[in-house]
């Protein structure tokens, strides 16, 4: 069964000027698709342009180059107010820090309910109400809290808050910047089920971006690994657990420390060199070169294509074949 | 004696403007000779409290209560601020969760790490400077004397980790506590930065208190773990036990809630509920109102611990005598 694709990304590339002559290609040349209904991962280390990606689609950053075609609609293009509102209605986003990203000078039911507001959603502020209220029981949380401030409540709380905004014009694709990052282990898992749970009964569509590869297996479907702006690995959560192809990409799994001591401490694990090399004015070749212990002269001459080498499981190496 | 610190029944109270937080609440743990104990617990629990009152790094509306901490022989509790600057960073030292503020970003590496040893020792210039490019590459920091001489923008993040872990242990600490010392570092780095501290207690001899709220990295360096809630230890255990056999609710909630790689759940086990109030903490088990089992005594007083084994201690009313017909399933 062919699954309809909701968003096609290709060759996106996003580069900042960050001095004379200096450029920071923070994504360089990013192809994939989501399919509408799906959960999509995307994991890479700090830096790595996995942030970028997300603000890129939903249109915060310009992109340089490539398309992104949502729907049928090529966002990187202009597009008209009729279509722009439309776009803002289907695409949100819920952001990394709970702390930061509500204002800290609006109520609960204001923050909640500024969407519906931009939008006109509600026929009058009885059924403003409604909704809010609505929405909040949807995430959690009870009516009682409409009239507090942000600061009453805990990350967890504020992150339901967060997802109760993004919520509330009923969009069907939500882009989650790390949206459990800040949170305690045992609300991770709280809000990790809430937004299972919505995904199933509102049929959302998510791209999630998280660098806890452990919760992106468990809530995603496909998962693609980022290093220094490339995609250097995309295939099925199982099969990428399973069976890593990218050096990159298995370095990066066996170093999660496993929460149980008899595994962890016995287990081989590769031990990457060095950190992230900067992204400013990168060399020719494989960007992961300079770590890998694979690495041959070919990886420093020619970068690899992103190439298909099993169904639905892409690889940029040049060992994998 | 194998026994390096030992700390009983340690209160600490914060004060604020609308009364007074208890964030910990009687605490005692024991520290021995080359043991890594972690510390495990949710933020606003008391562990990052508790090891800087090890310190007598409190905040200043902050005090111990009651309690004390024993090094050596002495409370350490009752020393005065002089007496503790000969301690701190010497015998004790200590490294922070956030390696881009922890360092002074006017003065170079060597400087800082110069700074301890005037502190502590009479070396003379040059044997100080002998001593730092030792321990830079003890801690795998390549070129050492190019390192020596640069600012802490000019490294990455898990580099100045390594410094800040150089600077903690210039003077050979018996003890060295790390506050989340991974937290701000990705996963790559994190794996170096672990593998570097079980390096140094095999060839330093020293002790390390690490606190952390990442179960994984736990598994990975602790032998024993203490599991703190809401300012109280509910549990203590040699790491293997904890993992294979936790008696707490919290612990085996906490547990159940890390999702497997190598398993396929549909749903996550998640504690619901939110950490008490410390301003008003309860009477009775702080985890009874996020717990399943919670019984009418959960609520009215607090438990005491059970001995379950040698080296394992569980705080809860489930494991009394009287309770052994409730069966728990997990």
């Amino acid at each position: 069964m062919e699954r309809e694709i909701l968003l096609k990304i290709k060759n996106l590339k996003k580069h900042f000027n960050v001095g004379k002559n200096q450029i920071l290609k923070a994504v360089d040349g990013v192809s994939f698709d989501i399919y509408r209904g799906e959960t999509f991962g995307v994991v890479g280390e700090s830096g790595c342009g996995k942030s970028t990606l997300g603000r890129t689609i939903i249109g915060l950053y310009n992109a340089t180059e490539g398309s992104i075609e949502y729907d049928g609609i090529d966002l990187t293009k202009k597009t008209t107010s009729k279509e722009n509102r439309d776009l803002t209605k289907r695409i949100q986003m819920i952001f990394q820090d709970p702390y930061a990203s509500l204002n800290q000078r609006m109520k609960v039911m204001d923050i909640v309910a500024e969407g519906i507001d931009a939008h006109g959603l509600s026929k009058n502020s009885q059924d403003r109400a409604q909704t809010v209220v609505d929405l909040l029981n949807t995430v959690g949380l009870q009516e009682e809290h409409t009239n507090r401030f942000p600061h009453e409540f805990s990350g967890g709380q504020r992150q339901r808050i967060g997802i109760a905004r993004a919520l509330a014009v009923n969009p069907e694709f939500i882009i989650c910047d790390e949206p459990i990052s800040a949170l305690d282990v045992s609300i991770q898992a709280q809000i990790i089920n809430l937004l299972k749970d919505l995904q199933n009964k509102r049929g959302l569509t998510y791209m999630f971006i998280a660098h806890d590869l452990s919760m992106v297996k468990h809530i995603s479907n496909r998962i693609g690994v980022m290093y220094l702006g490339n995609l250097v690995e995309l295939t099925t959560s199982k099969e990428l657990f399973k069976k890593p192809l990218h050096p990159y990409t298995q370095a990066l799994l066996s170093a999660i420390p496993i929460p149980n001591p008899k595994i962890e401490k016995t287990r081989h694990r590769i031990i990457l060199e060095g950190s992230l090399p900067s992204p400013i004015n990168v060399k020719e070749g494989c960007k992961f070169s300079s770590r890998c212990a694979k690495a041959d002269t070919i990886c420093r001459e020619k970068s690899p294509e992103f190439v298909e080498v099993e169904k639905g499981h892409y690889v940029a190496c040049h060992f994998v074949k | 004696m194998n026994e390096v610190l030992k700390v009983e029944n340690l209160n600490v109270d914060i004060r604020t403007q609308f009364g007074d937080v208890k964030a910990v609440r009687g605490i005692s743990f024991n520290l021995n000779k080359k043991e890594t104990l972690a510390i495990v617990g949710e933020s606003g629990s008391g562990k990052s409290i508790s090891v800087k009152s090890i310190m007598q790094l409190l905040p200043n509306n902050g005090r111990i209560s009651k309690g004390s901490i024993t090094f050596e022989g002495d409370d350490i509790s009752k020393f005065s601020d002089r007496k503790m600057q000969n301690i701190r960073g010497s015998d004790i030292s200590m490294i922070f969760q956030d390696p881009m503020t922890s360092l002074n970003p006017t003065m170079t590496i060597g400087k800082q790490i110069n700074e301890v040893l005037k502190k502590h020792t009479n070396m003379t210039k040059e044997e100080m400077k002998a001593r730092a490019l030792e321990i830079l590459e003890l801690v795998g920091i390549s070129s050492p004397d190019k390192r020596y001489k640069q600012y802490p923008h000019q490294l990455s993040g898990g580099m100045r980790q390594r410094v800040i872990i150089a600077i903690a242990l210039a003077c050979d600490p018996k003890i060295l506590i790390a506050d989340e010392p991974t937290t701000a570092l990705d996963v790559t780095i994190q794996a170096q930065i672990l593998d570097l501290m079980k390096s140094l207690v095999e060839k330093m001899d020293t002790s390390i208190i690490l606190i952390t709220h990442n179960l994984g990295v736990v598994a990975n360096i602790a032998d024993r773990v203490a599991v703190m809630y809401g300012g109280k230890l509910v549990e203590t255990a040699s790491a293997d036990e904890l993992f294979d056999n936790p008696k707490h609710p919290y612990t085996k909630g906490l547990l159940a809630s890390i999702p497997k790689l190598d398993e396929d759940e549909q749903e996550l086990i998640s504690i619901p509920g939110t950490p008490p109030d410390l301003m008003m903490p309860p009477k009775g088990c702080p985890f009874a109102a996020r717990c399943k089992h919670t019984l009418k005594v959960c609520e009215e007083s607090m438990p005491e611990y059970y001995k379950i084994s040698k080296d394992h201690l569980s705080a809860c009313w489930l494991l009394d005598e009287r309770a052994k017909h409730i069966s728990i399933e997990s």
